[in-house]
C-alpha cells in the first residue's frame, strides 16, 4: 500500500468514525447503533482469522478459542473482584491470546490441511467443554462485566475496527505479508529463498490470535455478560470464517464485506424465520450459492466485474483513438 | 477419407494463453505418424486434447467423420482411441492382473479378453511373473510395459504413444520400441507417437510432423526428416 | 472399581463407538479414497434418524424396516450431491481450492438440512422409543444393550461388505483405480465422475445407517449433525486416510475413550478428550495410528 492510499484510508476511516458518532448521538436508535457495533466485532475477528486462513491457507475451525480467551481475560479479574484499569485489561487480553497461540503453535502448526482443520475444531470443543465444566471459571453461568457507557464504547470499537483493517492491509503489503502468500502458494519455493515455513505460520497465527482476542475482549465489554457458550461455541468460529469465505478470503476487504453481509442476513433471517435454528436455511443457501457461482467470494467477483468494465472502457477509448 | 482428422486446433491450459496455435494433421488406416519437437513445443498437449483431457478453444477433432472433441475422456477411450500417457498410466494400488482387467472396457475388447491377455503376457514376460502382485512393485520399464499392456487390452482402434522413453534407460527404450513395432505390425491400426528422441520416433514411424511452439513447421516422410538440416536446427533452436 | 464395572464401561464404549466407526467408514470411503471432502455426513445421519423417528411415531413401523427403504434413497441423495455440488471442485488440486470449496458447499447443504429439521421437528430432543431400546442381554455379571449388539454386528458386517466391494467387484476395483490416479483412470475409460458419485452415494447410505444407530441410543437434536461429522472425520484421521479398517477401529477406540472419560473424569469433557487424544496422536503420528502398517504392506508387496 502506497503512502497516498494509506492516507486516503485513514481519512476515510476518520470520516466513518465521525459519521457514526454523529449518528449515534443524533438519534435515539440504540438498537441500530448496537447492531453496527456487533457487526464490527465479527469484522475484527474475521481479519484475525483471515491472516491464517486466507493468507497462509490453513483453515481454522476454532478461532472462537482466541475470541473466548480474549473475552475471559477481560472478564475474569472483574469476576474475582480485582480492580484493574480497563485499557490495561484490553491490552492484557490481546497478550494472553497471543501468548496462548504461541504456546500451542508448536503442536498445532505441525499438522496441516484437513488435519489442521479438525485439530482446530477439536481445540474449540476442548475449550468449550473445559470452560463449561470448570467452577473456577464460573462454569456455564459465566461472569458479568462492569458497565461501559455505549457512547464511549461504541465509537472505540468502531475505531478499533478501522485501525485493524488498516493495520492488516499494511501488514499484507509488507514483506511479512508477502512471505505469508509465498508460504501459501509455493511452499517449496518459499523455503528455497530462506523463508522459515514454521516461523511464518506462527507469526500469522499469533498476530491473528491477538486480533481475534481483541475482538473477544470488545465482545465481553459489549455484552457485559459472558458464558462459555457465547464465546467458545462452534457457532462463533463458524460466523468468523463464514464471513471471510462469503466475502473472499485472502483479501482485506473480502472479510469486511462478507462479515457485514453475513451478520445482516443472519439477523434478518432470525427475525423472519422465528423457529429456533431455522435461520440456518438462509445461510446455507447463500453459502452454497456463493461457493458455486463465485469460488473466490463476493469481493473478488465484484473486483473482476470492475476489471471487466474498466477493460471495456479502455478498449472503447483505444478504438476512438 | 482419413480415419482421424485433427483440424486447425487452438488449445491451452488457461484462457489467456494458447499452447497450440492452429495444428492440423490426419491419420490414415495403418499409418504411423510421429510428432517430434523440442521440449515444450506442445506435443503432449496435442495428445491430451485428443484424449479429451485438455479442452479445445477452437477447431475440431474427427474420428470416422464424427466429432470427438466434445466427448468425455472415458467415452473417447471407449471408442478405441487409447493413449499410453507419459506419466502414470498404471494403478499402483491394484495388482497387475486387475490393472489389465479393468482396461477391458468396450464389447469388442471383452470378446477378445483372453487372447489379448495372453498376448500381453507373451510380449512382456515380467508381467506374467508378477501378475498377482501390486503394480507398485514394478520397475519403471515394467510399468511402461503394463501401461502398454493396458492399452492393448482396450483393443485400440487408434493407439497414441506419449513419450515412452521418458525416465527410462536407453537399453530399455530400445527393447520397448522393438516390441511395439511387432505389436503395431500385428494390430494394423493407425498409431500416433510423440517422442523426445527424434531418431527413435522416426525409425518407428513412416511419416513425421515437426512441432515448434505450437505449430507444425515441417512435415515429411521419416527419411526426409532424418536427413533434414532444418529439423536438427529446430531441435537446437527450440 | 471392580473389574466388572470396568468391563461394562469398555463394552458401553464400543457400543457408542459404532456410530463413530460407521461415520468413519462412510467418510473414509470418499475422503480417504477419492479425496472428496464433505461435512454433510453427520447431518445426513441425523436426517435419517429423524425420518426413522417420524415414521415410527406416526405409523409404528420399525426403524430397521425404514432403514431398508432409506438406504437406496440416501444413495440417490449422495449421488445427487456429488454430481451437482461437489463435482465442480473435483478438477482443483486437493488443498488449493478443492477441499476448501467442498467443505464450504457441503457445509451449506448440511446447514439447510439442519434448518429443515429445526423447522419440521423443532429443536427439542426427540427419542426413538422402540420396544427393544432398553432391552439388555446378560452375560455373567455384564449386561449388554441389544441395540449395541445389533450396531456392532452391523458395523463389522458393513466393513466386510465394503472391503469385499472394493477388492472383488469390478465397480470397487474401478473406484480403487480412481483413488490412485484420476487422469490414468480417465485414459483407461473409467467414468471418474460417475465413480465418485457412486462412492458418495454409498457413503451417504452408510451415514444413514450410522444415523439410525445414533438415534437408537441417543436423543436426536438437529445440531448434533455438525459434531457427528467431525467425529467421523476424527475416526478417518486417527485410523489413517484411506484405511477403512483403521477408521472402524479408531471409531471403537473413540467410543472407549468417550466412555472412560465419563466414568473416570468429568462427563462434560468426554468429547473434548477425544480431540485431546487426536491432537496428541497427530503430533507423534501425522498419518494416524495405522500409517506405518500401510507402508509396510506396500513394501512387502
Amino acid at each position: 500500500m502506497s503512502k497516498k492510499h494509506m492516507l486516503y484510508s485513514i481519512i476515510a476511516g476518520v470520516i466513518i468514525l465521525v459519521a457514526y458518532i454523529a449518528y449515534f448521538h443524533g438519534s435515539g436508535q440504540s438498537y441500530n447503533a448496537g447492531f453496527i457495533v456487533y457487526i464490527c466485532l465479527f469484522l475484527i475477528a474475521g481479519q484475525g482469522w483471515n491472516l491464517l486462513g486466507g493468507y497462509i491457507g490453513e483453515v481454522s475451525f476454532g478461532h472462537a478459542v482466541f475470541f473466548g480467551i480474549g473475552a475471559y481475560t477481560i472478564a475474569l479479574p472483574t469476576g474475582y473482584g480485582l480492580n484493574i484499569p480497563m485499557p490495561l485489561l484490553i491490552i492484557l487480553s490481546m497478550v494472553t491470546s497471543g501468548l496462548f497461540a504461541w504456546a500451542i503453535s508448536y503442536p498445532l502448526l505441525r499438522i496441516k490441511g484437513m488435519n489442521f482443520l479438525i485439530g482446530t475444531f477439536g481445540l474449540g470443543i476442548i475449550f468449550l467443554n473445559a470452560f463449561t465444566s470448570s467452577q473456577l471459571l464460573f462454569a456455564s453461568q459465566g461472569t458479568f462485566l462492569p458497565f461501559v457507557q455505549p457512547s464511549v464504547l461504541y465509537p472505540v470499537i468502531i475505531g478499533i475496527t478501522i485501525a485493524v483493517v488498516i493495520f492488516v492491509s499494511v501488514l499484507v503489503k509488507s514483506s511479512t505479508g508477502l512471505s505469508f502468500k509465498a508460504v501459501r502458494d509455493v511452499p517449496e519455493a518459499a523455503q528455497m529463498i530462506g523463508i522459515n515455513l514454521y516461523r511464518t505460520k506462527t507469526k500469522a497465527l499469533v498476530i491473528g490470535a491477538m486480533i481475534t482476542g481483541l475482538a473477544g475482549a470488545m465482545y465481553a465489554l459489549y455484552s457485559m455478560h459472558i458464558t462459555p457458550s457465547a464465546t467458545f461455541d462452534t457457532s462463533i468460529s463458524n460466523d468468523i470464517l463464514l464471513g471471510s469465505y462469503i466475502g473472499g478470503c485472502g483479501t482485506v476487504l473480502g472479510p469486511v464485506i462478507g462479515g457485514t453481509i453475513l451478520i445482516i442476513i443472519q439477523e434478518a433471517a432470525r427475525s423472519t424465520i422465528t423457529v429456533t435454528g431455522g435461520h440456518n436455511l438462509v445461510l446455507g443457501i447463500i453459502l452454497v450459492l456463493v461457493m458455486m457461482t463465485m469460488k473466490q467470494g463476493i469481493w473478488s467477483a465484484i473486483r473482476t466485474g470492475i476489471d471487466k468494465i474498466c477493460g471495456k472502457l479502455s478498449s472503447v477509448k483505444k478504438q476512438r483513438r | 477419407m482419413s480415419v482421424f482428422q485433427y483440424k486447425n486446433v487452438y488449445a491451452g491450459y488457461s484462457k489467456e494463453m494458447d499452447v497450440l496455435h492452429g495444428i492440423s494433421f490426419s491419420l490414415e488406416e495403418d499409418s504411423r505418424i510421429a510428432l517430434i519437437g523440442a521440449n515444450g513445443a506442445g506435443k503432449s498437449t496435442i495428445m491430451k486434447t485428443i484424449s479429451g483431457l485438455v479442452p479445445l478453444r477452437e477447431g475440431e477433432i474427427l474420428y470416422q467423420g464424427e466429432r470427438i472433441d466434445t466427448l468425455w475422456p472415458h467415452e473417447i477411450v471407449r471408442k478405441g482411441i487409447i493413449q499410453v500417457p507419459e506419466e502414470g498410466g498404471t494403478f499402483p494400488n491394484l495388482t497387475i492382473e486387475e490393472n489389465l482387467n479393468i482396461s477391458c472396457i468396450n464389447k469388442k475388447a471383452k470378446s477378445h479378453f483372453e487372447a489379448n491377455r495372453d498376448m500381453v503376457y507373451d510380449m512382456f514376460a515380467p508381467l506374467k511373473e508378477k501378475r498377482h502382485m501390486m503394480a507398485d512393485s514394478l520397475s519403471g520399464g515394467q510399468r511402461k510395459m503394463l501401461s502398454i499392456g493396458k492399452a492393448i487390452m482396450g483393443e485400440p482402434e487408434i493407439l497414441l504413444l506419449d513419450d515412452i522413453s521418458m525416465g527410462l534407460a536407453p537399453k530399455v527404450v530400445e527393447d520397448l520400441y522393438r516390441q511395439l513395432k511387432e505389436l503395431v505390425n500385428h494390430l494394423k491400426k493407425p498409431v500416433l507417437v510423440v517422442e523426445q528422441i527424434m531418431e527413435i520416433a522416426l525409425q518407428f514411424a513412416d511419416y513425421g510432423h515437426v512441432v515448434q511452439q505450437g505449430r507444425i513447421v515441417l512435415s515429411g516422410t521419416s527419411e526426409e526428416l532424418l536427413n533434414s538440416e532444418e529439423v536438427k536446427r529446430s531441435y537446437i533452436g527450440g | 472399581m471392580s473389574m466388572v464395572s470396568f468391563l461394562q464401561t469398555l463394552l458401553g464404549g464400543i457400543g457408542t463407538g459404532t456410530v463413530y466407526a460407521l461415520l468413519g467408514l462412510s467418510c473414509s470411503l470418499i475422503l480417504g479414497k477419492l479425496q472428496i471432502c464433505s461435512v454433510v455426513h453427520g447431518d445426513l445421519a441425523i436426517l435419517a434418524g429423524y425420518i426413522c423417528y417420524q415414521v415410527f411415531s406416526a405409523w409404528g413401523i420399525d426403524p430397521f424396516i425404514t432403514l431398508v427403504i432409506l438406504i437406496p434413497i440416501f444413495f440417490g441423495l449422495g449421488y445427487f450431491i456429488q454430481k451437482v455440488f461437489m463435482k465442480p471442485f473435483m478438477k482443483l488440486e486437493t488443498w488449493k481450492g478443492r477441499y476448501e470449496g467442498q467443505v464450504m458447499v457441503s457445509w451449506g447443504i448440511g446447514m439447510c438440512i439442519m434448518a429443515m429439521e429445526y423447522i419440521l421437528f423443532s429443536g427439542k430432543d426427540k427419542t426413538l422409543n422402540v420396544s427393544y431400546r432398553n432391552a439388555t442381554v446378560s452375560l455373567g455379571d455384564l449386561s449388554i444393550p441389544v441395540v449395541h449388539i445389533i450396531a456392532f454386528i452391523l458395523t463389522i458386517g458393513l466393513l466386510i461388505a465394503i472391503e469385499l466391494l472394493l477388492k472383488k467387484t469390478s465397480l470397487g476395483i474401478k473406484i480403487q483405480a480412481c483413488s490412485a490416479d484420476a487422469t490414468t483412470a480417465r485414459l483407461t475409460g473409467i467414468p471418474v465422475n460417475k465413480m465418485c458419485a457412486v462412492a458418495f452415494g454409498i457413503s451417504s447410505s452408510l451415514a444413514a445407517v450410522a444415523g439410525l444407530i445414533f438415534s437408537l441410543s441417543n436423543a436426536l437434536s438437529p445440531s448434533d449433525g455438525f459434531d457427528l461429522t467431525f467425529l467421523g472425520w476424527v475416526a478417518v484421521i486417527l485410523g489413517t486416510m484411506g484405511n477403512l479398517k483403521g477408521a472402524v477401529i479408531a471409531g471403537f477406540l473413540m467410543g472407549i475413550i468417550h466412555a472412560l472419560t465419563i466414568y473416570f473424569w468429568i462427563p462434560n469433557m468426554a468429547e473434548a478428550t477425544i480431540y485431546i487424544v487426536l491432537i496428541i496422536i497427530l503430533i507423534f503420528r501425522p498419518n494416524g495410528l495405522f500409517g506405518r502398517e500401510i507402508s509396510k504392506r506396500r513394501q512387502a508387496a
